[in-house]
């Protein structure tokens, strides 16, 4: 009896040694080194309580999510109001974020809390639109993540361009394009991104071929419209007469306007002219035939300078305005003035469910040709019914969640590029049912 | 009793040894589990990891073709656009790669969300190719590829790199689970064998005890047999003692020489007093019995070395000599004994003297069958001395 224990106990004690070994063998591979874990904290914050920064949200959430890190949410309560967004990144570094994704409201009246939680070692990511640095060697924000305002105007024309010519028709053939442009700051980027691609589509059609639009301030995607203003607006006096005025009797502004500053062509053109006549009173050792050149170069010049102005002319503008109601009205006046017209684009949800309403109304539905930007479920039903033939979208999921993963590259010090565009997409009745068009609609969409 | 435990013991080794077994197998199972889902999250990252990074190269090279098309970089932008599908097919093909593992929704949700940009920007490069490319339209494929492919290509590139970083943390949570795993199950194995060895020692504490209890038990089995058989010694005794006088009864005569009898050749006598009888009604029983008490404790003293004196009945005394007394050496002894007898004795303060009659044998092999014949033949002897006035001893005579 006593033996046997003895063996039991040996076999036992054999039984859980050899266990053991087993487990160290089998156990200590442990976890592959170097994954990073995330763990931190990151603040997003965002410019106004709509619908489009709740898409930034869900994107900056499910980044958070997925990449290991807590999202301190917060919004501010409107486009212009930067005290809650100071606010908004005082309380983040309270809370000890790692890194501040910032849609800003102001281009520099953050800066000086920008600059507090930057020496605090934070990192700042910018999405939709950049601050102004005060030391452009040094910035204040690492990278900025948006999609152009001006290239979705781009978009806009390019693809009711398309959607024209797809209906049949030639360019030559557009007649009047209105524009129905809100209050809001996005608006003249969009309008000038869509202005100048359009004129430009239609002079070539016309034979005659615009300057490159001067992107100084355009390609930083400004979301204050101050020079664009004076892109559309401004009056050259040495233009004189000669400057196109563009802007119809609907059209505020429109009179006498120039349609082109830096070297806007008809205005350039036009004092080519005038250079020509100095020289020809000036220089009279020309040849008759050096000068036979320079008339029929005048003659073209004039020629091109009246085509591009008739061009211009066909440009329609309403006055700014932001309710659906008046961009309705907005957009049935323009209809009433110009009976020709063939395009209408508004430049956000308000001003295109307002044309759509007009058309609807007037019952012009694919008579008249309707372009758009941004999206909800009547503008989907609309370019549906045929009433809208595109409209343009962002995508702010996107920008939200690779703001909010450059905030995490930032912060575990690996190289981001300083900025990137997430682009705008045309939705239009062909591509709705794409699944990537479904998921800029609703990022939630089941695509699987 | 004692077979029982024993069975009992052997089938808790069976069990033992069938738990033992148990835990070998059920230990390497696990420990097997837990090295193949390590083995299995490794391929399964690699693999994912190769295929996403080919996506974002293939990606890439595409983007890079489109950028030199729109630069008017090569002599045949047609053959380009036409590699375009080539290098899509790598893409399908890498996606076909990471969409057989078996990756968790939000890996997924991810992927699927890179894999719809990657599509349509696929269709976009196709409408580019079919419309703008043969038109010639050189600036707004410029414009498109700026504004709407590139963006689409960056997007995807980060969403595939996300999709890398959700599966690197996926598979970080999946070690960390695996090594709790293995820790849970080392502290398990450990558990058991400290439990096996808490049993042990406890299953050896109670077969001490066990054994303390038998051994006291023994013990004590043994006090209760010895006394038992002290018991059984005192009745034995009482059986064959004559209770007054202390010396042997009639049954231990008939013990003692039976088997004598058929070979034996001794010398043997029996006294009693004449006219007993007279001093119990006269002194009463007890004076009786103290006067026969006194009697025996004499003969005893003074014969107790040559012969076995028995008591057989009341006031009659049987001496079988010791087998070196001769028939003459009897004879003599016999009427010492006589003499003794008859002599007077002190009973409580009284002086009693009676005198004595006896028969003496001179026994030879088979003379009785049994000891009761022996001791018919001496009373009848002895009676007949009696009858003859007493006092006095008879030879038994062989006939």
């Amino acid at each position: 009896m006593n033996r046997n224990k003895k063996k039991g106990v040996f076999r036992t004690v054999t039984a859980c040694t050899l266990s053991a070994i087993m487990l160290l063998c089998g156990g200590c591979g442990g976890p592959p080194a170097g994954v990073r874990q995330g763990g931190g904290k990151i603040a997003v914050i965002t410019k106004q309580p709509i619908a489009f920064w709740d898409d930034v949200k869900l994107g900056a959430e499910d980044a958070g999510k997925e990449l290991g890190y807590d999202i301190i949410y917060s919004v501010a309560e409107g486009d212009n109001d930067y005290a809650t967004q100071i606010e908004s990144i005082k309380n983040a570094m309270k809370d000890k974020v790692d890194a501040i994704v910032i849609a800003p409201n102001g281009r520099t009246e953050l800066n000086d809390v920008l600059q507090q939680a930057v020496d605090k070692g934070i990192k700042i990511i910018a999405i939709n639109s950049d601050v102004t640095s005060p030391d452009a060697n040094n910035p204040l924000t690492i990278s900025l993540v948006n999609s152009s305002d001006f290239d979705g105007g781009v978009c806009a024309a390019r693809n009711i361009i398309k959607s024209w010519k797809a209906k049949g028709k030639e360019v030559s053939d557009i007649g009047t394009i209105g524009i129905v442009g809100s209050t809001a700051a996005t608006s003249d980027m969009r309008m000038l991104g869509f202005f100048d691609t359009m004129k430009r589509t239609l002079g070539r059609s016309s034979g005659v071929e615009f300057a490159e639009l001067s992107m100084m301030g355009v390609i930083m995607g400004t979301a204050s419209g101050a020079p664009v203003q004076a892109f559309m607006y401004e009056t050259d006096d040495s233009a004189g007469g000669g400057a196109a005025a563009y802007g119809g009797e609907g059209g505020e502004g429109g009179d006498a306007a120039a349609y082109g500053a830096e070297g806007g062509d008809a205005a350039a053109n036009a004092a080519g002219g005038a250079d020509a006549n100095a020289a020809q009173e000036e220089e009279t050792e020309l040849t008759a035939a050096e000068l036979e050149v320079l008339a029929k170069e005048k003659e073209k010049a004039d020629a091109d300078a009246r085509i591009k102005m008739d061009i211009v002319n066909r440009f329609v503008q309403s006055e700014p305005c932001s309710k659906r109601k008046e961009a309705k009205e907005k957009a049935k006046a323009l209809i009433d003035q110009n009976p020709d017209i063939s395009i209408l684009f508004g430049t956000n949800t308000n001003m295109t469910l307002g044309i759509c309403d007009a058309i609807n109304e007037l019952g012009l539905a694919g008579k008249v040709f309707a372009v758009g930007f941004n999206t909800d479920d009547e503008i989907i039903s609309n370019i549906k019914n045929g009433v809208l033939q595109g409209t343009v979208v962002q995508n702010p999921y996107v920008m939200g969640y690779v703001g909010v993963k450059f905030a995490t590259s930032a912060i575990n010090n690996d190289n981001i590029t300083s900025h990137l565009n997430t682009g705008v997409t045309f939705v239009n009745a062909d591509n709705m049912n794409n699944d990537f068009v479904k998921l800029i609609l609703n990022p939630d969409a089941d695509i699987s | 009793m004692a077979k029982n435990k024993k069975k009992g013991a052997s089938s808790g080794f069976i069990v033992a040894a069938i738990l033992v077994a148990v835990m070998y197998i059920l230990n390497t199972i696990l420990v097997w589990n837990i090295y193949n889902n390590n083995n299995k999250t490794g391929t399964m990252t690699s693999t994912a990891t190769r295929a996403i990074n080919s996506i974002k190269g293939e990606l890439s090279s595409l983007n890079t073709n489109t950028v030199g098309l729109a630069a008017n970089l090569y002599d045949n932008p047609l053959e380009i656009v036409g590699d375009t599908e080539r290098i899509y097919g790598n893409i399908i093909g890498y996606e076909k790669m990471f969409e057989s593992l078996d990756m968790n929704d939000t890996v997924m949700k991810r992927y699927n969300y890179a894999k719809s940009i990657i599509d349509t920007f696929h269709e976009k490069l196709n409408s580019l190719g079919t419309d703008q490319l043969q038109e010639g339209d050189a600036a707004t494929m410029n414009e498109t590829l700026k504004q709407e492919l590139y963006p689409l290509q960056v997007t995807a590139d980060q969403m595939l790199t996300a999709t890398i970083t959700i599966v690197a943390s996926e598979t970080a949570r999946l070690s960390k689970r695996n090594a709790i795993r293995a820790y849970v199950l080392m502290g398990l194995m450990a558990l058991i064998a400290v439990l096996s060895e808490l049993a042990i020692w406890l299953f050896a504490r109670r077969a001490k005890k066990a054994r303390a209890e038998l051994e006291e038990r023994e013990l004590r089995l043994a006090e209760v047999d010895a006394k038992l058989k002290n018991t059984r010694q005192k009745a034995t005794d009482l059986a064959v003692t004559n209770v007054l006088t202390g010396m042997k009864n009639r049954y231990a005569l008939d013990n003692d020489i039976s088997e004598r009898l058929e070979t034996g050749r001794f010398q043997v006598a029996v006294f009693d007093m004449d006219n007993f009888r007279s001093i119990n009604d006269t002194y009463g029983y007890d004076f009786g019995d103290e006067y026969l008490a006194a009697v025996a404790e004499k003969l005893k003293e003074e014969f107790g070395d040559v012969a076995e004196i028995y008591n057989i009945t009341g006031n009659e005394f049987c001496f079988v000599f010791n087998k070196n007394i001769s028939e003459s050496q009897a004879a003599g002894i016999a009427q010492n004994i006589q003499r003794v007898m008859s002599s007077p004795y002190e009973v409580l303060n009284l002086n009693v003297q009676l005198p004595c009659s006896g028969a003496l044998y001179h026994y030879l092999p088979g003379d009785c069958l049994n000891v009761n014949s022996l001791l018919v033949k001496l009373d009848t002897a002895m009676r007949n001395a009696k009858m003859n006035g007493g006092n006095m001893i008879n030879n038994v005579v062989n006939m």
